[in-house]
């Protein structure tokens, strides 16, 4: 039993696979605003919509054996209410307007949320609509008559590197579900995943001939006392705590904070692999932004010259996502 | 596996848990589930009734207060007695009847374990089956209100069910409910009209729908007709192609009866005698006309005397010149005949069949038996034995609706007691005494007259109009008709029963029915009637031919019906998708936007289209600067007209109009060299 449906969900597996393949050849592969033609709008019966035709062909029988006129007429009522749900629910779907807007870049082990905006260009409501990449249930949304709706496909990222937005459909049952119409999407846009952060890694000495005075040890752990908050301080180092005894804002600082850039280089780390070192670099990148430290960072293939910031702390953690990868490096 | 007898236990003690959210759903669910039980509510006991509305009550409770399901042994429980309780009432489950009880009680029970979206569309699908043995059981003219109504219920109830997100507002539902049915509606008349109907079941039914054999019956005896005269149902309604015979010739033929079986004549079953046929030879002219007969639940048809020819398929004509067929009428059905009032039936009369004509059950009625013998002895002919006999009914008899009852010798007591009888008191009496005097006889059932309805040009007959009358054998003419009533109540072969009633003194079928309402009102009551079951109850293989016909179809086949039907089908799907394609469609711009964009282009004015009208008025006053206060007044006025909700879209396409002209003229003289 057991054994036969797996055989069943293996046949019917491939059958999707190879369908959802000729899909992609057929349409090919989706740029930025995409309209979801009536060409590429598909619609089969489900298992409610089968049931319904067996019902009204039950019905025909029964209408014809005792040869009644008022069976006969609900029976071809359910056949064209039948046949009229399909058009209802394919244009439900067709002409609907979806756009993919990518996703932020996540640290490995965590979830990428890929932004997908439906627009609906037409006068008319559109309902229970179901972004979903993979058959799970999805949550239904509605667009209003000429607005539009966000939704997120959550994709689960356990590695590094850059990870293609993965096809994805939508699919509608409204308004008898009776029938499901879908429409695949093949988007082009990719987002990166950084390495996950190690647990704990401690930062690498300032680089020798920088500036900074020799009793003071580097570590974000010492606090070194309150000074007035400037515009542009990260509101990580505000002292909330004294803003809300005293009422006025602070930024704290720390040991090492204003001292001479640090170089967080992969030959430098003690790991038993070029991931774990990835991993630790990571964890160490972070701390030094969270210090406020200017760091740099250096990679066999690539070099990036000590800064500080959110654009540069993103630009090394990019880098630190695509090591090893035969990527050409961009800035996204 | 420890753990999974513990859920197996707990599921003994409670049912499911319910969460709430199906408390809409579920609602809107069992709406259309009590609009498909509603028609059956006067047939079923009221406990059936109660069971339903108490379990879905409960049901909705349940799912409000997140009470736990009954489990699954009270719900079997509940399954058994329902299923014992159908059984000890129909003493089965076949049939519409205990079959339409028993899937309401599964109804019933179903909505005790709905915990999944998906047990919802099981409550849908039982209330279309509910639907459809509503209309198997009766058609009524309200049945097809009923089926609009029903069906826009349960269409409500299935998006409702159907929609993932938050259900849709009801006037939202209803809205687009009916916009299905109104899409669904040309697709709906095309397979009614088109789909190939094929006469006859494919399979054995119990052979009454709900329809009891009404009407006449293939067996007679005194009293028998005059309880169905204070029936005023219709029987059937006949249409003549042209004028309508005189009513003293509209003998409506049904059943023939030569069998005398106790007190009562009977019709025998002529299948496999082997009996030739009389031969019918036609005098005069031939009426065409069209019969919706009601369903009566009988083997036979009903025709103006003698039908020529008929387009029922099945019908055979027996022997005795009746129309009968295989398979009872237990729907409207509607006929095509052409009949002759005037004919010559048979001949010769063999031997054989002479005797049986003659038979008279010895020992009954002995004193019937020597009156008939007497009276053929004193005359010298036939016709004078007749002549005798009417004679006899004419002096003394007297024609009423309420005749005595009668004993075991009935014609005895008739003739020489009670002296009053109904029409088939007298055919059967009639009957009985030229057999007695040696003259072949049979009676006839059917019904005489008919009541023209002016507004539909056509005939009622009803069950008030059953008669009985004789026909008997003439060895030079063969089988003559002669009717006894008219002997004693010559009226009532010419105006009918009541004023036959009246004019002797008597009170009028008033006193049972009130035909009051026959002028005006009924009248086009009847005629809406008439065409319900001609057009709709009674459309079935015959109907559909001749109206194919109608429409200039020869030979309307099945093949060529399908074809029709596919190409009126696809028509009907394109009218769909049109119609969707519009509703889907870009909103379309105003007629201020249009009239103002088509003007910027045809001004040469290029204007961004986040740029206002007064960006595009500095514009235009700077390409035409001679046009500056005509095309202020354009702009300005388009801004009020579009955003200002001012009402003046004439006077802003005159304006663009001019505006226009002035402009090109403004261009061609620029260009003009000086």
């Amino acid at each position: 039993m057991i054994a036969a449906e797996r055989v069943f969900a293996r046949a019917t597996g491939a059958l999707r696979e190879s369908a959802r393949g000729w899909a992609k050849r057929r349409q090919g592969s989706d740029h930025g605003r995409v309209e979801l033609s009536s060409r590429r709008v598909y619609i089969l019966p489900n298992l409610v919509g089968l049931t319904f035709g067996l019902t009204a062909f039950v019905m025909l029988l029964g209408s014809m054996n005792y040869n009644n006129s008022l069976a006969f007429a609900l029976t071809f009522a359910l056949a064209a209410i039948g046949l009229v749900a399909m058009h209802h629910t394919h244009g439900n779907l067709s002409g609907l307007v979806v756009r993919s807007g990518g996703a932020e870049s996540v640290f490995a082990g965590e979830a990428l949320a890929w932004r997908v905006v439906l627009e609906n260009p037409s006068a008319s409501d559109r309902f229970d609509l179901c972004v979903t990449s993979d058959d799970d249930a999805a949550r239904p949304v509605d667009v209003a008559a000429t607005g539009s709706t966000a939704v997120t496909l959550t994709q689960p990222a356990p590695r590094r590197g850059r990870i293609a937005q993965p096809r994805y459909r939508i699919r509608t049952g409204y308004p008898l579900g009776m029938f499901v119409a879908w429409g695949w999407l093949h988007p082009t846009s990719s987002a990166l995943v950084w390495p996950a952060p190690a647990e704990r890694a401690s930062l690498p000495p300032p680089a020798a001939g920088s500036a900074g005075s020799l009793n003071e040890q580097i570590g974000d752990e010492d606090f070194a006392g309150l000074r007035d908050y400037q515009p542009g301080d990260a509101p990580s180092r505000i002292a909330w705590r004294s803003l809300a005894r005293a009422g006025d804002l602070s930024t704290k600082k720390f040991a090492g904070a204003g001292a001479g850039p640090i170089w967080l280089e992969l030959a430098h780390v003690d790991a038993v692999n070029v991931e774990q070192a990835l991993s630790i670099l990571t964890r160490q990148l972070l701390d030094a932004q969270e210090a406020g430290l200017s760091y740099g960072l250096a990679l066999p293939a690539r070099r990036i010259e000590p800064d500080c910031g959110m654009a540069h702390r993103n630009r090394c953690l990019d880098a630190l996502a695509l090591f090893g990868h035969d990527d050409a490096f961009d800035s996204r | 596996m420890h753990w999974r007898c513990l859920v197996m236990t707990m599921r003994l003690i409670r049912g499911k848990a319910t969460t709430g959210v199906l408390l809409a759903p579920l609602a809107w669910a069992m709406a259309a589930l009590a609009v498909g039980f509603a028609p059956h509510v006067p047939y079923f006991p009221p406990w059936i009734t109660a069971m339903t509305f108490a379990s879905g009550g409960w049901r909705l409770l349940a799912e409000h207060r997140r009470w736990h399901l009954p489990p699954l042994w009270l719900r079997a429980l509940l399954a058994l007695a329902a299923l014992l309780g159908v059984l000890s009432l129909y003493s089965s489950i076949n049939g519409i009847v205990p079959g339409t009880a028993l899937l309401a009680l599964m109804a019933a029970l179903k909505l005790l374990e709905t915990h999944r979206r998906r047990d919802l569309y099981v409550v849908l699908f039982i209330a279309l089956f509910l639907m459809l043995a509503s209309v198997l059981r009766e058609q009524a003219l309200w049945s097809l209100p009923y089926l609009f109504v029903a069906l826009l219920a349960v269409l409500v109830a299935w998006q409702q069910v159907a929609r993932l997100g938050q259900v849709l507002p009801a006037s939202r539902a209803l809205r687009s409910a009916m916009r299905l049915g109104a899409h669904a509606l040309p697709l709906l008349l095309a397979f009614w009209i088109l789909f190939p109907r094929v006469p006859g079941p494919f399979w054995a039914v119990p052979t009454q729908s709900g329809v009891g054999a009404t009407g006449i019956s293939d067996r007679i005896e005194p009293g028998s007709i005059a309880s169905l005269i204070r029936s005023d149902a219709v029987a059937f309604r006949v249409e003549f192609d042209d004028a309508l015979p005189a009513t003293r010739d509209l003998y409506w033929r049904g059943p023939v009866m030569e069998t005398i079986v106790g007190r009562a004549w009977q019709a025998s079953d002529y299948s496999g005698t082997g009996r030739i046929d009389d031969e019918v030879s036609f005098v005069g002219e031939s009426y065409r006309y069209r019969m919706t007969l009601q369903p009566t639940g009988q083997f036979w048809l009903f025709a103006l005397d003698i039908p020529e020819a008929w387009d029922h398929p099945k019908a055979r004509m027996t022997p005795t010149q009746q129309l009968t067929v295989r398979r009872p009428i237990d729907q409207r059905t509607v006929l095509e005949l052409r009949s002759y009032t005037e004919f010559s039936i048979g001949t010769a009369l063999g031997p054989q069949t002479r005797r049986r004509l003659l038979k008279l059950p010895s020992g009954s009625n002995p004193r019937a038996q020597s009156l008939g013998a007497e009276l053929r002895e004193s005359s010298a002919s036939v016709d004078e034995f007749i002549g005798e006999v009417l004679e006899l009914f004419a002096s003394d008899f007297v024609y009423t609706l309420e005749p005595p009852l009668l004993g075991q010798h009935s014609m005895d007591e008739f003739l020489f007691e009670t002296k009053a009888g109904f029409c088939e008191h007298f055919a059967t009496a009639f009957a009985t005494l030229m057999r007695a005097g040696g003259v072949p006889s049979r009676v006839v059932a059917g019904y005489q007259g008919g009541e023209v309805n002016p507004l539909g040009d056509y005939l009622i007959v009803r069950q008030s109009d059953a008669h009985a009358w004789v026909e008997i054998w003439r060895d030079d003419y063969g089988w003559t008709r002669i009717d006894p009533t008219a002997a004693v109540s010559a009226i009532r072969l010419e105006s009918g029963l009541d004023a036959a009633l009246r004019s002797s003194g008597q009170r009028g079928l008033g006193g049972w029915l009130d035909f009051a309402w026959l002028s005006g009102a009924g009248f086009t009551w009847d005629a809406i009637n008439a065409r319900w079951d001609e057009w709709v109850l009674g459309y079935g293989p015959e109907t559909q031919q001749r109206f194919m016909r109608w429409l200039g179809m020869d030979d309307p086949r099945w093949d060529k019906l399908a074809f029709a039907l596919g190409i009126a089908a696809l028509g009907c799907l394109g009218l769909v998708a049109f119609q969707l394609a519009r509703r889907y469609a870009r909103p379309r711009p105003d007629d201020a936007e249009r009239i103002y964009r088509r003007a910027l282009r045809r001004l040469r004015v290029a204007l961004a289209p986040h740029e206002t009208a007064s960006v595009a008025a500095h514009r235009f006053a700077d390409r035409y600067p001679a046009l500056a206060g005509a095309g202020q007044s354009f702009f300005d006025r388009y801004q009020a007209v579009r955003y200002g909700g001012a009402d003046d879209v004439p006077t802003l396409e005159r304006e663009a109009r001019d505006l226009i002209g002035a402009a090109r003229r403004a261009r061609a003289t620029a260009t003009k060299p000086r």
